[in-house]
C-alpha cells in the first residue's frame, strides 16, 4: 500500500485567531504515526491542493509516550500522537483521512499545541510533593574526628583508606583531617511493596491532559475543576510515609469550588487515560477522605 | 529571603538542572529556570532501568570502591578520577534522598528497596522504579521545585520557571565573565536578556545531531553548541554511547532498556543464517547466544560498547542477522529466561508496553527484534573539576558535561551522574557567586545590549534569507551522515568524507529560506534556523576528534587503529572552533590518581 494518507489539520495562530482547516497528503509507510506524518509536513508544508502554507506546529519530545507533551484530538478521540500508529487507524476506522485537532479544554499556544498550565497549577494547589527538611547530601566541610561519633569513624575511616589523598588518618590519634563529604543516608520509612506498587501505579502520570478532556465536567477556564489527575496525583502523596504530613490540605484544597465535589462519576476519565490509571479508584479513595476529613476533620485540630 | 543582588540561572530541568536549582535555592539564592519544555517532560523521563549505588541492601557485599573500578575500567580508564569518586561515594546518600522524596522504588517482600543487575558489573546495584525510573526521579524532583516555586520555605530562595524558553547564548562582559544570558521566548519568538551572576547550562545530551537515535526530540544539545561558538571548549565529543537494544524504527530508535537483560533478557541470532522459521519455535540447539558464549564472565551483561560491537559483527562482519538484515533477537519469553510473563510485566511493563505498542507483539510470547542505536554523549562541555567551563560564570551539569564516563559509560550511571553533578555543581556556584569582587548589577548596560543585539543579527539575518535551501533537510542530512560515518565502526577515509560533507552542509546552510514567516509566535523553524547552525559545529567538533583519535577504546571502535593505545591516547580530547569555525583539537592528560589503567577483558572477571 504505497498511498497516501490525507490528514486534515485543524490550524490556529493563537488562542485570540480563529481556526481554520487544511488538508495535507502524506504517502504510507508501514511504521508511520501521527508526529513522523507532521515531521514530513514539517520539511515540505505544501497542502493538497498543492498550495504551499506555514508548516504546522506541534508538541512532542520523547516519541514514546512518557513525557505527555504531544496529546490532541485525532480522529475524535483524545490520545498520544507519537503512539498513534497510523496502520491501527486505517484498520480500525476504514479510512485513509485522518484529522487533528488540538484538545478543547486547554487555550491554544499554536495549532496542535496547548497550554495546560493549569494542569502544573493544580499540582500546587493540592501540594502534590512530600515536605522535605532539606536535602541533606554533600555539603563539604572540614572534619576532625572530634566532631564524629565512633560510627561515623568508622565510615570515614573506610573512605579514608581509599582516598587517602582527601581525607588523613592519624592511627594513633585516632583523628581525620580534611575535606569530607557530609552524607545522610537516612531512607524513608520502609513501606510495603503493595503500598508502593499502587503508588507506582499512580506514578506513572504524565500530565497529558487526556483526563481532563474527556471530562464532561471540565470547562476551558482557569478556575474549572481541576480534573482526575490533580486528584489522583493526591492521593498519591497522601499514601506516602511522608507526604502523608500534609494530608489535611491536600483534602482542603480538594474541598475548594474547582475540587472533588465537581466530579459527576461519568468515567470518561479512566477510559481515556494511556497510562492506565485507576482514575476512578482514586477518586472514590479521595472521596472518602474528603467526606472523613469533613466530618471529623475538627478531631485532629 | 533571597541574598541581595545576586541571582542564578540553570538552564534545564533534567535531573542535572532541578537538582541544582534546588540546591541553590536551598543555599537562599532565587533561581531562574529556563527549558524548552515544561520541566515535567524534560528528556530525563525516558530513562527505565534505574539508578546505580553501592547500597547493598540485597547484602551482596557490594562496595563503593567495587562500584568505582567497574566504572573507571568500564569506561576504559578515560574518565578523570577525581569527580567520578566523590560521585560512587553520594550514590547511596542520593538514593536515600530520593526515597524521602516519595519515589516509588520497586520493593522486596520484606519492603527494602529492591535492586538489579546492569551492565558491566557483577553486583545488583541498580535501584529502580519498574522499568520507568527517570520519569519517577524526574517527577521527584519537579515536585519540589514546584515546592520552591509556591515559595514560602523560610530560608530559601524563590524559584521562577521559564518554560518554552530557549537559552541562545552567555553574556560575557569585558572580562569575558558571564553576567547573563541571551534567550528565546518561544511564546513570542521574542530574544530576550536574563541577568545573573553564575549560570549553569543542564542542557542535556545532543543526541539529535544523528538524527535517529533514542533520545527525546529536544536533544538538540544547543547549550554546549552555544558555547563552543562563545570560546569555550567541547570534550571527549567521539565517545558516544550506541546502545546495544533499539527497536528498529523511522522516526525513533525506541530503546529496550538494559534492564531487560539484567532480568534475564538473552540476545541470540538463528545458528544457521538461512533458518527462516518463527523465532519462538527454533529449538535451544539451534540459537547461537554470542555473547554468553563469547564472554562467559558477565554474558548478556556485557557493557555496552561491548555488546554493541558483538552485535555488529554477528550481522555486518559474519552476515548472521536475522534475514541477512541487521537485526538480532533479544528474548525475554518464559521459555529461553524462566521468566513467568507475570513477573516480566511487574518488573519491565514500562518497555514491554513500548515494544506491544509500537512494534505490535508480545515479547512475553516472541522475542523481540533489536539492533543498536545511539543513545548517550559521554562527551560533552569541558568543565574543570568546580563543573565550570571554560567561561568563568558559566557551569555545566548533567550529560551535557564530560567527566564521569571516559570512553564508555555504565548502563544506570547517568541518572547517577545527573543528580550527582546537580548536588555538585549547586554549590560550587555558590561558592563562585560568594566569592565575586562585583555582582551583575554592576555590570554596565551596554555588556547586556550588545550580546543581545549580536543575537538578534543573526535572526534578522535568517527573517530576510529566501534561499532555496530547507532547514529541516540540511538537518535530516546531518543525522544521515553522522549515522553512517560516526557510527558503531569508523575508520579514516569515512572520517575525512564525513568532514568535507558537514562542511558542503554548513555552505548550504548559509543558503536558507524559511516557510513560516509567521516570527510572533511558536516558530520551530525560526528556532531550527538557530540551533542548525551550532549543531553543525558540533558535528565537526565531533567527527574530528573521532578522525584524530587513532585508536579504539570504548565506544570509540577504529578500523584501522584497533588497539588501545595509552601512549598517545590516554588523553581528554579537547576541541574548540578556529576564528573561521573550523574544529581545533588538543589534548589534556587524564587523571587517573586512584586507578592505574589496566586493560579491559570482560571474558574473564575483572
Ligand atoms: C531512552 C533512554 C533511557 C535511559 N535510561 C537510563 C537509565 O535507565 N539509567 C540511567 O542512568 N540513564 C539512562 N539514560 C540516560 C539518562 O536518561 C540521561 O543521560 C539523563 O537523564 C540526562 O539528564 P540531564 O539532566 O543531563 O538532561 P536532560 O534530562 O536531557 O534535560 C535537558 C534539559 O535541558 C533543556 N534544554 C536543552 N536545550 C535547551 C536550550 N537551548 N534552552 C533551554 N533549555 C534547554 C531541556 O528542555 C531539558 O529540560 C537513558 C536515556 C535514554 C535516551
Ligand atoms: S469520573 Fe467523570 S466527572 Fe469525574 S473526573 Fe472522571 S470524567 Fe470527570
Ligand atoms: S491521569 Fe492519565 S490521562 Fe490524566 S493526565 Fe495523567 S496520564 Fe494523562
Ligand atoms: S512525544 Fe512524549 S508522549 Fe508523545
Amino acid at each position: 500500500m504505497a498511498d497516501n494518507i490525507r490528514f486534515k489539520i485543524k490550524r490556529q495562530l493563537s488562542e485570540k485567531d480563529n481556526s481554520y482547516w487544511e488538508e495535507f497528503d502524506v504517502e504510507y509507510y508501514e511504521t508511520l504515526n501521527v508526529i513522523s506524518a507532521l515531521l514530513h509536513i514539517q520539511k515540505n508544508p505544501k497542502m493538497a491542493n498543492g498550495k504551499m502554507t506555514t508548516p504546522v506546529n506541534w508538541e512532542s519530545s520523547c516519541l514514546e509516550e512518557v513525557c505527555g507533551s504531544c496529546t490532541m484530538i485525532i480522529n475524535g478521540k483524545v490520545r498520544q500522537a507519537c503512539s498513534a500508529l497510523i496502520k491501527y487507524i486505517i484498520e480500525e476506522t476504514g479510512s485513509k483521512t485522518i484529522t487533528l485537532e488540538p484538545l478543547s479544554k486547554f487555550p491554544v499556544i499554536r495549532d496542535l499545541q496547548v497550554d495546560r498550565q493549569r494542569m502544573f497549577d493544580g499540582l500546587k494547589q493540592v501540594k502534590a510533593w512530600t515536605p522535605l527538611d532539606g536535602i541533606f547530601q554533600h555539603q563539604e566541610v572540614q572534619i576532625s574526628a572530634k566532631q564524629l561519633t565512633e560510627h561515623e569513624l568508622e565510615q570515614v575511616k573506610l573512605d579514608a583508606i581509599i582516598a587517602s589523598d582527601e581525607l588523613i588518618y592519624d592511627e594513633t590519634t585516632k583523628t581525620i583531617t580534611g575535606i569530607g563529604t557530609y552524607q545522610n543516608r537516612d531512607l524513608a520509612p520502609q513501606q510495603s511493596p503493595k503500598n508502593s506498587d499502587m503508588r507506582y501505579t499512580l506514578s506513572e502520570c504524565m500530565t497529558c491532559g487526556c483526563c481532563i478532556e474527556a471530562c464532561p465536567n471540565v470547562e476551558k477556564a482557569d478556575d474549572a475543576f481541576v480534573g482526575a489527575a490533580i486528584i489522583s496525583q493526591a492521593r498519591y502523596f497522601n499514601a506516602h510515609p511522608q507526604g502523608e504530613y500534609l494530608k489535611e490540605e491536600r483534602l482542603e484544597a480538594l474541598m475548594g469550588d474547582n475540587g472533588i465535589g465537581n466530579c459527576g462519576n461519568a468515567q470518561n476519565c479512566v477510559q481515556v487515560c494511556p497510562k492506565h490509571i485507576p482514575l476512578t479508584e482514586s477518586i472514590v479513595d479521595m472521596m472518602r477522605q474528603t467526606t472523613n476529613h469533613a466530618l471529623f476533620g475538627w478531631f485532629n485540630k | 529571603m533571597a541574598k541581595k543582588g545576586t541571582k542564578a540561572i540553570v538552564v534545564g530541568g533534567g535531573l542535572a538542572g532541578a537538582m541544582a536549582a534546588i540546591k541553590i535555592c536551598e543555599a537562599g539564592y532565587d533561581v531562574d529556570l529556563v527549558a524548552l519544555l515544561p520541566v515535567k517532560r524534560a528528556h530525563s523521563v525516558c530513562a527505565q532501568g534505574g539508578i546505580n549505588a553501592a547500597l547493598d541492601t540485597l547484602g551482596e557485599g557490594d562496595s563503593i570502591w567495587e562500584h568505582f573500578d567497574d566504572t573507571i575500567y568500564g569506561g576504559d580508564f578515560l574518565a578523570n578520577q577525581e569527580l567520578p569518586w566523590k560521585m560512587v561515594k553520594a550514590a547511596p546518600g542520593i538514593i536515600a534522598m530520593y526515597d524521602r522524596m516519595g519515589v516509588p522504588f520497586t520493593r522486596t517482600s520484606e519492603g527494602r528497596l529492591d535492586a538489579r543487575r546492569f551492565g558491566g558489573t557483577k553486583k545488583r546495584r541498580t535501584y529502580f522504579s519498574g522499568a520507568s525510573t527517570g520519569q519517577q526521579l524526574e517527577y521527584a524532583l519537579d515536585e519540589q521545585l514546584r515546592r520552591l516555586e509556591a515559595g514560602n520555605i523560610f530560608g530559601y530562595g524563590k524559584l521562577t520557571k521559564y518554560e518554552y524558553h530557549d537559552f541562545q547564548s552567555a553574556i560575557l562582559d569585558d572580562n569575558q565573565v558571564a553576567r547573563g544570558i541571551v534567550v528565546m521566548n518561544l511564546r513570542t519568538m521574542k530574544l530576550q536578556v536574563m541577568k545573573a551572576d553564575a549560570v549553569v547550562l543542564a542542557t542535556g545530551g545532543p543526541g539529535m545531531i544523528w538524527g535517529k537515535s533514542t533520545n527525546s526530540i529536544e536533544n538538540h544539545g544547543t547549550g554546549a553548541g552555544a558555547i563552543l561558538a562563545q570560546g569555550g571548549h567541547y570534550a571527549n565529543g567521539e565517545f558516544v554511547q550506541i546502545h546495544p537494544t533499539t527497536m528498529p524504527g523511522t522516526d525513533k530508535l525506541r530503546l529496550m532498556s538494559e534492564s531487560a537483560r539484567g532480568e534475564g533478557g538473552r540476545v541470540w541470532v538463528p545458528k544457521d543464517k538461512n533458518d527462516k522459521r518463527p523465532p519462538e519455535t527454533i529449538p535451544e540447539k539451534d540459537r547461537f547466544y554470542f555473547l554468553e558464549e563469547w564472554f562467559p564472565a558477565y554474558g548478556n551483561l556485557v557493557p555496552r560498547d561491548v555488546a554493541s560491537q558483538n552485535i555488529y559483527k554477528i550481522c555486518v562482519n559474519m552476515g548472521m542477522g536475522i534475514n541477512g538484515e541487521n537485526k538480532v533477537y533479544l528474548d525475554l519469553t518464559e521459555q529461553a529466561t524462566g521468566i513467568p510473563e507475570k513477573r516480566l510485566r511487574y518488573r519491565l511493563g514500562a518497555i514491554v508496553e513500548i515494544y506491544e505498542k509500537f512494534a505490535g507483539s508480545n515479547p512475553a510470547k516472541k522475542p523481540m527484534i533489536i539492533y543498536p542505536g545511539i543513545h548517550y554523549s559521554m562527551g560533552g562541555m569541558w568543565i574543570d573539576s568546580n563543573h565550570m567551563t571554560a567561561l568563568p560564570g558559566v557551569f555545566a551539569a548533567g550529560e551535557a558535561e564530560y567527566q564521569y564516563h571516559g570512553a564508555n559509560r555504565l548502563g544506570a550511571n547517568s541518572l547517577l551522574s545527573a543528580t550527582w553533578a546537580g548536588l555538585y555543581t549547586g554549590p560550587k556556584m555558590v561558592e563562585y557567586i560568594e566569592g565575586l569582587s562585583s555582582h551583575y548589577t554592576e555590570t554596565p548596560d551596554a555588556v547586556f545590549k550588545n550580546e543581545l543585539k549580536r543575537v538578534e543579527a543573526i535572526y534578522d539575518g535568517f527573517k530576510k534569507s529566501d534561499g532555496r535551501e530547507n532547514v529541516f533537510q540540511i538537518f535530516d542530512e546531518m543525522g544521515e551522515l553522522m549515522s553512517k560515518y560516526v557510527h558503531i565502526s569508523r575508520n579514516e577515509e569515512g572520517l575525512t568524507k564525513v568532514g568535507e560533507e558537514l562542511q558542503k552542509l554548513q555552505d548550504r546552510y548559509h543558503k536558507i529560506g524559511l516557510n513560516d514567516t509567521k516570527f510572533d509566535n511558536y516558530n520551530l523553524e525560526l528556532q531550527m534556523a538557530y540551533h542548525l547552525g551550532l549543531m553543525l559545529n558540533m558535528a565537526r567538533v565531533i567527527a574530528e576528534g573521532a578522525r584524530q583519535r587513532k585508536e579504539s577504546r570504548g565506544a570509540h571502535l577504529r578500523t584501522d587503529y584497533t588497539e588501545r593505545n595509552d601512549e598517545k591516547f590516554l588523553k581528554t580530547t579537547k576541541a574548540h572552533l578556529d576564528k573561521d569555525n573550523n574544529p581545533v583539537i588538543e589534548y589534556e592528560d587524564v587523571d587517573v590518581k586512584y586507578l592505574k589503567p589496566r586493560l579491559r577483558n570482560y571474558s574473564k572477571n575483572k
